[in-house]
């Protein structure tokens, strides 16, 4: 049986595909990699103090007198960011399968921006935020400079298993602040209702935070719904079989902790939409 | 980095990807996966670069075997199920052994990220008992009993491997059980 195995090892081995441009990208990316390292490392060597100073600053900005909300003093461009997140081959991939073509950029409901612009291109898309998986698969939230739209993924990892859209919405950068209380943006909530009992439905919430934050949760109606937040980003998501929970109210206020590896960092009153807490 | 070493690094992995990636793929079964493994393993080996560039074959090997019982230890990794039976019968070949390939490949996907990296470190690399253990960083007991229980649970995998083990080598299959 051993034989068996070396000589069927061998076999499956065979059935990797080195494209010829793969070494010197594997290369460049680790290379580039390798300098993100050194520099949080050489950052590293003041934690104490950042650490220290960003707990200050977010008490002062998210705590107020009676400990759960207040009007931050600092606020930081929630709205625009200067670089994303690199994608690894494999979230390339998935990227190249969930857009079939460059997006369609909604601006609000104004109509569709350029095509072939910096950003709006399949290649210009980062994966931002994966929900955690539940039964159906997850939700990845992905984005470019200029909008950003969710991709499904089955619980395989293939895409699916709802309808894939291919709009995306640009990042409305003219929101007015008091849309960023507490330095929490929402920048995505929708849902996939299939009109149907006996189809999947999902809804997701996706948004923004400010740096130092690496979980977030929402609590309302004794339900709480938690998500990591990955450079900024996070995403929360709900989805299931039968009839799809429609809320008797367009939003509700909910009770939002932000988290600095466990250590609460705030706590305050959120609105969203409330199709996330609804039976 | 400076540029000497920068371009040693990728004269490096352009030259040894492929046999890299036949490694990651045998211990992931997905292409994509394999090139995430890959990627991650240069990514730890291009900052230790200076330390590894006397072998650095082994450190990215070793960094990958790490990696893959890693991420499987991680709750979002996306864990295969293990199932009772394969996933679909394989129909018949002449020789036997697209057949075979099939229900082998299929049968390693039911063993743990550890047990199929032993089995890979094994019979893959053909490596020793002990320098599997040294990769590894485990005791040699630790890997006998995975690889024991690496190979009774495909042996155990379903009619259709079973069937195919008797068929293709009946002497040292069943001299094993």
């Amino acid at each position: 049986m051993t034989d068996l195995l070396s000589r069927t090892l061998q076999q499956l081995a065979d059935e990797a595909e080195a494209a010829p441009h793969l070494g010197p990208r594997l290369a460049e990316t680790a290379l580039h990699r390798a300098v993100r390292v050194r520099r949080r490392r050489v950052a590293a060597g003041g934690t104490g103090l950042i650490t220290a100073g960003i707990a200050v600053a977010l008490a002062a900005t998210w705590s107020g007198p009676d400990g759960t909300t207040a009007a931050p003093r600092h606020r930081t461009p929630m709205s625009r960011f200067t670089s994303l997140p690199a994608n690894s081959p494999a979230q390339l991939a998935f990227i190249r399968a969930c857009l079939t073509r460059d997006p369609t950029i909604m601006i609000g409901s104004n109509g569709a921006f350029g095509s072939g612009r910096p950003g709006t291109r399949v290649a210009d898309f980062r994966i931002l935020a994966t929900s955690e998986p539940d039964a159906l698969g997850r939700t990845v939230w992905v984005g470019s400079t200029v909008a950003h739209l969710p991709c499904y993924q089955d619980k395989r990892g293939r895409p699916g298993p709802f309808k894939q859209s291919l709009t995306a919405h640009a990042w409305n950068v003219e929101l007015p602040l008091s849309n960023f209380p507490n330095n929490v943006s929402t920048d995505n909530q929708e849902g996939f209702d299939p009109g149907t009992p006996s189809k999947a439905w999902e809804m997701h919430l996706a948004g923004r935070t400010a740096p130092g934050v690496t979980r977030i949760t929402f609590t309302a109606r004794g339900k709480t719904l938690s998500a990591d937040v990955t450079d900024h980003f996070f995403i929360v998501r709900r989805a299931g079989y039968g009839r799809f929970p429609k809320p008797t109210q367009p939003f509700i206020t909910t009770t939002t902790r932000l988290y600095d590896h466990g250590h609460l960092l705030a706590s305050f009153p959120f609105t969203v939409g409330a199709m996330l807490f609804s039976n | 980095m400076d540029d000497e070493l920068r371009r040693e690094f990728t004269e490096f992995v352009t030259a040894r990807t492929p046999s890299l990636l036949r490694l990651a793929y045998v211990l992931t079964n997905d292409q994509f996966a394999a090139e995430d493994l890959l990627q991650n393993a240069l990514s730890r080996s291009a900052v230790r670069w200076r330390h590894i560039r006397q072998s650095p074959e082994a450190y990215v090997r070793k960094a990958m075997y790490h990696e893959q019982i890693s991420r499987w230890r991680s709750p979002r990794w996306g864990r295969e199920s293990v199932q009772a039976g394969l996933p679909e019968a394989t129909g018949a070949d002449p020789a036997g052994e697209v057949d075979l390939k099939l229900a082998v490949s299929h049968a390693l996907r039911l063993l743990t990220p550890h047990q199929r990296a032993v089995v890979v470190l094994r019979y893959f690399e053909d490596l020793p008992e002990a320098e599997v253990a040294r990769v590894l960083g485990c005791g040699v007991g630790t890997v006998r009993s995975q690889n024991a229980r690496a190979l009774a649970r495909l042996r155990a995998a379903g009619p259709t491997l079973a069937a195919l083990l008797e068929e293709q080598l009946p002497d040292q299959v069943r001299g094993r059980r």
